[in-house]
């Protein structure tokens, strides 16, 4: 038995060790509910559940992070101005493991459950697919953040009413790219090209509509080869050779994260960016210009590359103010993911406000041709619309431009017209009967 | 199809001296991992699926020693020593309680360990991609010989692959412990009963076998970036090898590896759409003609 001395002493100013142990759990069960009960107490309404669906494991990991980052930025900046409609936001996520039965299983469960409200898919294009099938078969609204695939949401045999895609897109990205590459290839002469592409959806579409592009802005230009390394390919040894002893010109490349930091490590041993003009959409992400920085001690200049969540694109203050908070806050800097998951939430604000509930019906249709201000909308307006047509994201900022050892890494940037990219998405629209 | 390169390259010793180099930088670490995958498998029957994270382990261990000491080749040793450590700990506790058990069993728990590493690792060192610079010594002109260009650093890791093949085979066939080890693998009971600690030479074979994978992971990292997950790259290329070279071959082992990556470097020459699938399609030639392997009968 304790003396009341020893008790005393314990609680302190005369606090019973009964009296002490009922504050403590009391206080303590006082924290853990607070979360849940403080939406409510907060508005007297039900939070407006959002629900995230990324990879959190593996070579992807990084991305799902950046993502979940850019999903809690947005929601604190909405909660500091008082919610939706008056209505807190509360988020919730879930790992898919790169999977695509365990995404199919994940949007399910949640159209199903009746407390999401709002669904990203934050995957890639192999389970977006997939995906979009629970949102036609269950009538409620994905938005997919990341899959670029143009046949996502181009087919109209294929389109779900609910289904709607806030990342870029493989057509426009190409489009861009090819017509920059091209200005640069008809300037200097580099008429000899190549493309390395990983060898999924994703890949394999992006390379095809460059080398189209490409031939439409410079017919002059030759394709020595397609390469095609698997998805996570260690050795990208044989293909640098097979591009230097074939007299490689130029070559376009969509390998991303850490394959786009073994192939500059690989073709380095060669010279391959000094023999080679490389042109990458993907290796102005920062989750690739990191480690391309510890591998070589500095970012290699004088790589062309399409560049994305960077300050430079657009550099206007709405955009550096939303990449600086973004580094503030997490302590690194945002991906294309967050970037692109980031501009699905804000439709979705707009849309909900817009609908004036979170009715499935009622958002949709506020989402169909749905105008909103974005950091990376095309200056000077800096809009972003989803669409009506096809449900998809148009009109952010195309830009590619040269790297440099300085951040934002990027010079001579180069903002790309959407007038030319619908130009040709039309023509390519018109030849597949999708018109 | 691409056969016009094919040929070409074959008929320009510059460029089929670059593609052979090619092929024999990628047999090269491939080997590494293989060659104690294949040392595991022969010698515990057991199907390790971990051991690409045992690699991937190896390269993480290379960038932190790199990151505090900034020596290549203090990392070089530390890390795969690191990594056969784990490897040890690893069998001792976990690994040991499925041997003999039926494959499913091994498969299960050597996947849960894939798991469990992936997530170790992401807490440890972040789910950022990493990386390292190529070490000072190697950060020099390229060797130029028969028409075609070999980097400094492909030439020292071809030495320390043969160098490697060379001493695995003499501990195993020459000496005491490796004949003890062979002893093992064929018939554990006859060698309780000479008084030999099988269940200690069993952990020491599986510390052996981390060890490599962990020069594997410790090679790779000047070439490739050091991520959670990399080990799947590396753990389905390394179990092909080691089922056509025979399981518990070495020999076996280093020739498939050769084979598999001027397969490779050849065939993204000619084949550029599916190189890949040649390897599978002689894997599956192997398996029907000769199950055991093209040196299944080789002993270790």
């Amino acid at each position: 038995m304790m003396s009341k001395n020893k008790k005393e002493k314990m609680a302190g100013k005369g606090l019973t060790r009964r009296e002490f142990l009922k504050a403590s759990a009391g206080g303590a069960a006082g924290v853990a509910v607070a979360p849940y009960f403080a939406p409510r107490l907060a508005y007297g309404q039900k939070p407006i559940h959002v629900r995230c669906h990324s990879i959190y494991g593996g070579k992807a990991a990084v991305l799902g992070r950046s993502v979940t980052d850019g999903v809690n930025m947005w929601k604190d900046e909405v909660n500091r101005k008082g919610g939706i409609l008056g209505r807190h936001v509360v988020t919730s996520f879930r790992d898919t493991r790169g999977k695509t039965e365990e995404a199919v299983r994940l949007a399910r469960e949640a159209a199903a459950s009746g407390e999401v409200d709002l669904l990203l898919d934050s995957c890639s294009s192999r389970e977006a697919f997939a995906v979009k099938e629970v949102s036609r078969d269950l009538n409620f609204i994905i938005i997919a953040t990341n899959s670029k695939t143009t046949e996502l949401t181009a087919n109209p045999k294929t389109r779900a009413p609910y289904h709607f895609r806030s990342a870029a897109q493989n057509l426009h990205d190409m489009a861009a790219g090819a017509k920059y590459a091209a200005g640069l290839a008809k300037k200097h002469g580099w008429t000899k090209w190549a493309t390395i592409a990983p060898d999924y959806a994703y890949g394999r579409e992006n390379a095809m509509f460059f080398i189209r592009f490409l031939k439409m802005y410079f017919p002059e230009a030759e394709i020595l080869m397609e390469l095609w390394p698997k998805l996570w390919e260690p050795d990208f040894t044989p293909y640098v050779t097979k591009m230097l002893g074939a007299k490689t010109q130029a070559v376009f490349t969509s390998q991303w994260g850490g394959d786009v930091v073994a192939l500059l490590q690989q073709g380095a041993l060669y010279g391959l960016h000094e023999k080679v003009k490389i042109f990458s959409i993907d290796l102005g992400d920062f989750t690739a210009i990191n480690p391309v920085i510890k591998a070589f001690g500095k970012l290699p200049e004088g790589i062309y590359m399409g560049t994305r969540a960077n300050p430079l694109t657009p550099a206007t203050k709405l955009n550096r103010d939303w990449f600086n908070g973004f580094k503030k806050t997490y302590g690194y800097e945002p991906s294309g993911w967050s970037q692109q998951a980031y501009s699905g939430l804000l439709f979705y604000q707009k849309a909900v406000e817009k609908a004036g509930s979170t009715d499935q019906k009622a958002v949709r249709d506020a989402l169909a041709g749905l105008e909103i201000v974005a950091p990376w909308g095309s200056p000077p307006e800096q809009k972003l619309a989803l669409r009506a047509s096809d449900h998809t994201n148009i009109l952010y900022t195309e830009a590619w431009g040269k790297t440099v050892n300085k951040m934002p890494y990027v010079a001579d940037v180069l903002t790309l017209s959407w007038d030319d990219i619908f130009k040709a998405e039309k023509e390519y629209f018109k030849e597949k009967g999708w018109v | 199809m691409d056969i016009a390169s094919l040929l070409n390259c074959l008929a320009d010793p510059g460029c089929m001296a670059g593609q052979i180099i090619s092929g024999i930088i990628i047999a090269m670490v491939l080997f590494l991992v293989a060659s104690g995958l294949s040392l595991i498998l022969g010698v515990l029957g057991l199907l390790n699926f971990a051991h690409g994270s045992l690699y991937m382990i190896g390269a993480y261990f290379t960038y932190t020693v790199m990151a505090s000491i900034g020596n290549f080749g203090v990392a070089l040793i530390l890390a795969p020593i690191g990594v056969g450590i784990c490897g040890v700990i690893l069998e001792r506790f976990f690994i040991k309680r499925v041997y003999g058990l039926d494959a499913l069993y091994q498969l299960l728990m050597t996947y849960a360990f894939i798991l469990i590493f992936d997530d170790v690792v992401k807490f440890i060192w972040g789910i950022f991609d990493l990386s390292i610079r190529m070490p000072s010594l190697f950060r020099r002109p390229p060797v130029t010989a028969i028409g075609t260009i070999v980097p400094f650093y492909y030439l020292f890791l071809i030495v320390v692959g043969v160098l490697l093949v060379v001493a695995i085979w003499l501990f195993l066939s020459k000496t005491k412990y490796g004949k003890i080890i062979n002893a093992a693998a064929s018939d554990p009971e006859m060698l309780m009963c000479l008084g030999i600690n099988v269940p200690f030479v069993y952990t020491i074979v599986f510390g052996l076998g981390s060890l490599l994978a962990g020069v594997g992971g410790a090679l790779a990292c000047p070439l490739r970036a050091i991520t959670p997950g990399m080990g799947f790259a590396v753990i389905i290329e390394s179990f092909v090898i080691v089922v056509i070279g025979g399981m518990g071959s070495i020999l076996g082992t280093f020739v498939v590896a050769l084979m598999f990556g001027l397969m490779r470097s050849f065939g993204i020459l000619g084949f550029p759409f599916f190189e890949l699938a040649f390897i599978y399609v002689f894997m599956a030639v192997v398996l029907i003609v000769r199950p055991a392997g093209l040196f299944g009968k080789v002993r270790i």
